[in-house]
């Protein structure tokens, strides 16, 4: 029996080897023809313009609120455009998104679909090597139509279009707004009861920090579990430490700085710190329980991106909070202002069957009052001149006077880099008392010993 | 044998033990369940203050599953049933030596529990035959005749008596008839592992459902539970009402079947 | 001999057995065997994209690339875990098996039990202990507390990979205690009786009498579990995602194959496929080897 099944297997393995070469009959070998899918109401390719019956599909992740005005909007479409059906499916933000993406694009099995962020980080000529984003490779494969010209890309500021989907001096994408991830959430009945003021400096945070703990107060909690949750504070850090985080980052790719600069090891220390200083068990909250958490008052502030707010606000209506940059410098103006990124964006997709019929959709999202709805209910920084009446935004506005990148939309990073630089390169989470590495020195010069090795040869 | 009282004590004392293991985390599902969000945030491991079957009912509604269980139940006996079938005709014949090769064939299905995972080829292999969805597609990509119940057939059917099918045949019981006359009520311990430990896969299904049927009309059970998996807040005690709806049916499923299952795997350790 | 007719008749096993085995070729063993090939390309699952044979890159890429360290510890975590999973869950199962085999009140509700996490499946299971295992509201971290200690459990880079082990042990510790308890319901009585006159007793008749009866289900116990360790990566998914030092092989390969911020790698996950093939085929060689001779010694 043993013998038998190592033959089988060898001559099996050996067959199929064969087979599979001889079977590369020269086209270009990847999935390429569609699918006929087969139920979705018999769309034809000119649809729309007639009144004939179709199926937009779209897809889309769970989030609730940004789901809730979707259902909607796609009602009132639907009443508008009689003869267009919406097929809205979304799916966990996780992997289960991810794969969803990537197998209704193989089937060209898809309208509009949403990109996770705007076009970041943008290739640069000196990151030699690195990796295309995975929205460069879909344009460049020609499967992600041209909106340029199409007339409801004028609703949106031409800055915010030229910054977050323009890409090869073409528009490839809707984007839906700005968001904000390098601030704390703060509990203001918790800062007032104790006679605190917002933190314009490291030195005031620290205090702030300290007062809270004299109380016997949580002073921080992070979604640790999840690891990127409290990269965002990290990368809030990074802003306001860093003068020039581009030029830093360019100065890692050609040797000019390095993860071992006291700028870098500064970050590190102050991520300790917050470590330090966060809630019992905070490595173990997952993002999903991270506004309970802060709705529940056993933490005064907690780091998460201003998308939350929306959350946060019907977790506890009666709730009071605010949001402030992490002032990770001594310097005040330094401080004064928050990065973020460039959230979901809508493509459509080169060969979907009902394009007329997205392009619509997305003409009449880009309507003032529609898109002055979608602002409310995501959370995000509107990319149109909308008037939005809410309270946290406004408090906001201050800190962003001129929107700035974090770190992660700029960071390129190389292929097989190690995992204490890999994604977005700053991992302070090894650091103790979270992780296995004692002092920020150590976990510098290691991310730059895996940085050196991961270089393009 | 005869034993001592202490020795009697210690296997009390282990399995009460283990028992604990097994059940109070299940009873945490439970506990978790009959609380409200709040009281849940508020002290998520205190014992629940009330029952609340209600939560079922909001989790059953907010979930959707009305809409999408009648899929589920449709996808897990299909293939189930055909997945059953295809390893009876499969391991009888093998188990027999009636077709030629057979040591090889039973090595060569053998192999399907350790294959390297295709999904992907599969994925490109279904959009090309216009399996991709569609509800027969799916369904024939999650039929098969070779898993463990295929194996577990063999090895029952090993430790059944060839005089039966010529005795049979003498009497004029053709190939197929025997099969679902004779063999069919012999194996039925099998037939209930089989069934089981095939409905378990089916019913599970996350990620197959997701790739392969893309109208939200075609989805199974599973994706009501992505109802509850908010990007940013999770409803914990609605997961956990969730959670147990899609569980159900399979436990009671289970409950029926349990007794056959110590002969069924016996079966299935005579030979590997 | 075929006793069921001859001509057409003759043909009828035959036709029928070509049903799933056309379906087992044509849908599980042809695209797994693509793998193969596809793990010589840079093939990225984006359609319209050339691909191109690479040779060994996608090998080289795996075991020797800069992030080396990251993809030796998934594969010598893959090999841990099969190891202490086959280990632990069989002699837990065996354990158990051995004491519901006797006369025990209630031994078919302890049996059921044990066997149900399998029924409820990993969503289910790992959700469950997800939430037993939250350090903050989890009812473990209030158990460690009386004990006067607290871990970050699935957080933790120390234990979370442990704690995943426990998991998966829990969820299949039932099945193999199923497989043995009929392996030893198989033994007859007799055996013993005559082998208590021989003086074989207790630990004696368990080493001499039962332990090698129930080899058969000693080999099926260890085969499943290796096959099934080696190869999970859904359970880790659901409690960890891989995060503090828990990715394994198939982890990996899972992850490689699908596109995050960057493309999917399809070239690299089917190289990972292979070698985690390699693994679980030589593993099983080798057992079924051992196992089976010591099947015949005894």
């Amino acid at each position: 029996m043993f013998k038998k099944l190592v033959l089988l297997g060898l001559s099996l393995t050996v067959i199929f080897m064969l087979a599979a070469c001889g079977g590369n009959n020269g086209n270009n070998g990847s999935a390429s023809n569609p699918p006929d899918s087969g139920s979705s109401g018999s769309a034809s390719p000119d649809s729309g313009s007639s009144n004939e019956k179709v199926t937009l599909k779209i897809i889309h992740w769970i989030n609730e609120p940004v789901n809730k005005y979707y259902e909607e909007f796609n009602k009132k479409f639907t009443e508008k455009y009689p003869n267009i059906k919406v097929d809205y499916v979304t799916v966990p933000s996780d992997a289960t998104y991810d794969q969803l993406q990537q197998t209704r694009i193989n089937a060209n099995d898809a309208d509009l679909v949403a990109l996770k962020s705007g076009f970041a980080p943008i290739p640069q000529e000196w990151a030699k090597g690195a990796e295309a984003p995975v929205w460069k490779q879909w344009i460049d494969a020609g499967l992600i139509m041209d909106l340029s010209g199409q007339d409801f890309v004028k609703n949106y500021n031409a800055t915010d279009v030229e910054n977050s989907t323009t890409y090869n001096g073409k528009v490839y994408g809707i984007n839906m707004g700005k968001v904000s991830f390098t601030g704390l959430f703060y509990n203001k009945k918790i800062f007032a009861d104790n006679g605190l003021q917002v933190p314009k400096t490291w030195d005031e945070f620290t205090k702030v920090v300290d007062t809270l703990k004299s109380k016997g107060i949580a002073p921080l909690g992070f979604a640790g579990k999840d690891i990127w949750p409290f990269n965002l504070a990290v990368q809030g850090l990074s802003a306001t430490v860093h003068k020039d985080q581009a030029a830093f980052i360019k100065g890692l790719w050609d040797g000019s700085t390095k993860f071992t600069d006291p700028a870098q090891i500064e970050i590190l220390s102050k991520a300790q710190y917050l470590l330090q200083n966060a809630i019992d068990g905070t490595m173990g909250v997952d993002y999903a329980s991270l506004p309970s958490l802060f709705i529940s008052g056993k933490v005064a502030m907690i780091a998460d991106g201003t998308w939350n707010a929306p959350t946060i606000k019907s977790g506890d209506p009666s709730l009071e909070f605010g949001y402030f940059p992490i002032p990770g410098s001594n310097d005040a103006a330094q401080n004064a202002s928050l990065a973020g990124k460039y959230d979901m964006s809508w493509m459509v997709l080169e060969k979907a069957k009902n394009k007329d019929a997205a392009l619509k959709w997305l003409a009449m999202q880009s309507e003032p009052d529609h898109y002055a709805e979608f602002v409310k209910a995501s959370g995000f920084l509107p990319n149109a001149d909308v008037q939005i009446e809410d309270p946290f935004v406004n408090e906001l506005k201050p800190y962003l006077q001129s929107f700035k990148l974090a770190w992660d939309q700029l960071f390129i990073n190389r292929p097989n880099a190690g995992e204490h630089v890999s994604g977005s390169s700053v991992h302070a989470e090894f650091l103790a008392p979270a992780g296995p590495i004692k002092t920020p020195d150590e976990l510098a010069a290691l991310s730059q010993k895996e940085w050196d090795a991961a270089a393009p040869k | 044998m005869a034993e001592s009282k202490s020795s009697a004590v210690f296997r009390y004392a282990v399995v009460l033990f283990m028992l604990c293991v097994y059940v109070l985390p299940l009873f945490y599902l439970f506990n978790v369940a009959m609380k409200t969000q709040i009281e849940y945030l508020k002290s998520p491991i205190g014992l629940f203050e009330q029952f609340r079957f209600n939560n079922f009912r909001t989790a059953w509604n907010q979930g959707d599953f009305s809409r999408y269980i009648w899929n589920s139940v449709l996808y897990t006996s299909v293939t189930t049933a055909a997945s059953i079938l295809l390893s009876l005709f499969a391991a009888f014949p093998i188990a027999r030596r009636y077709v030629r090769f057979s040591n090889l064939i039973y090595l060569f299905f053998t192999m399907s529990l350790f294959l390297p995972s295709p999904l992907v080829p599969q994925f490109w292999l279904a959009s090309q035959l216009g399996l991709y969805n569609t509800q027969w597609g799916y369904m024939l990509l999650r039929t098969g005749g070779t898993g463990i119940a295929f194996l577990m057939f063999v090895g029952y059917i090993k430790s059944v008596s060839k005089e039966l099918d010529e005795a049979a045949a003498m009497d004029g019981c053709g190939y197929l008839r025997f099969i679902f006359r004779i063999l069919f009520p012999l194996v039925k311990p099998v037939l209930a592992t089989g069934v089981m430990l095939t409905a378990i896969g089916v019913w599970n299904d996350i990620i197959g459902p997701t790739i392969y049927l893309s109208d939200t009309k075609y989805q199974p059970i599973t994706k009501g539970l992505f109802a509850f998996f908010g990007q940013y807040l999770n409803n914990w005690p609605l997961l956990a009402c969730g959670i147990m709806i899609i569980a159900a049916p399979l436990v009671v499923l289970y409950s029926f079947i349990q007794r056959y299952l110590v002969s069924g795997a016996l079966a299935g350790s005579v030979k590997f | 001999m075929y006793p069921f007719g001859r001509g057409i008749a003759r043909h009828l096993p035959l036709a029928l057995l070509m049903i799933p085995l056309l379906l087992y070729v044509v849908f599980a063993f042809g695209p797994s065997m693509a793998t193969v090939f596809f793990s010589f390309t840079d093939a990225t699952g984006i359609p319209g994209v050339r691909w191109h044979f690479v040779g060994f890159d996608n090998y080289r890429k795996l075991l020797f690339s800069s992030d080396q360290a990251e993809r030796l510890r998934s594969i010598r975590n893959s090999l841990e875990f099969a190891f202490l999973v086959v280990v632990i869950q069989n002699a837990i199962g065996l354990f158990m098996a051995v004491l519901l085999n006797r006369k025990l009140k209630g031994d078919a509700f302890y049996r059921a039990t044990f066997f149900l996490p399998v029924v409820l499946g990993v969503t289910v299971s790992g959700l469950v202990w997800r939430m037993m295992l939250n350090p903050m509201s989890g009812p473990m971290g209030e158990l460690f507390k009386m004990f006067g200690t607290r871990s970050n459990f699935l957080s933790s880079y120390d234990a979370a990979f442990y704690w995943i082990i426990f998991v998966q042990i829990w969820m299949y510790m039932g099945y193999s205690m199923t497989i043995f308890i009929a392996g030893l319901q198989s033994i007859p009585r007799d055996l013993y009786d005559s082998g208590h006159i021989d003086g074989a007793s207790g630990w004696k008749a368990f080493r001499y009498i039962t332990f090698p009866m129930i080899a058969p289900a000693v080999t099926v116990n260890t085969l499943l579990s290796i096959i099934g360790a080696l190869q999970t990566f859904d359970i880790i998914y659901v409690l960890t995602n891989g995060g503090f030092n828990t990715r394994t092989l198939a982890l990996d390969v899972y992850r490689d194959a699908i596109a995050n911020n960057t493309t999917a790698d399809y070239g690299l996950a089917s190289a990972g496929a292979m070698v985690l093939f390699l693994f679980v085929f030589v593993f099983t060689v080798v057992f079924m080897y051992l196992l089976r001779r010591r099947e015949v010694d005894l």
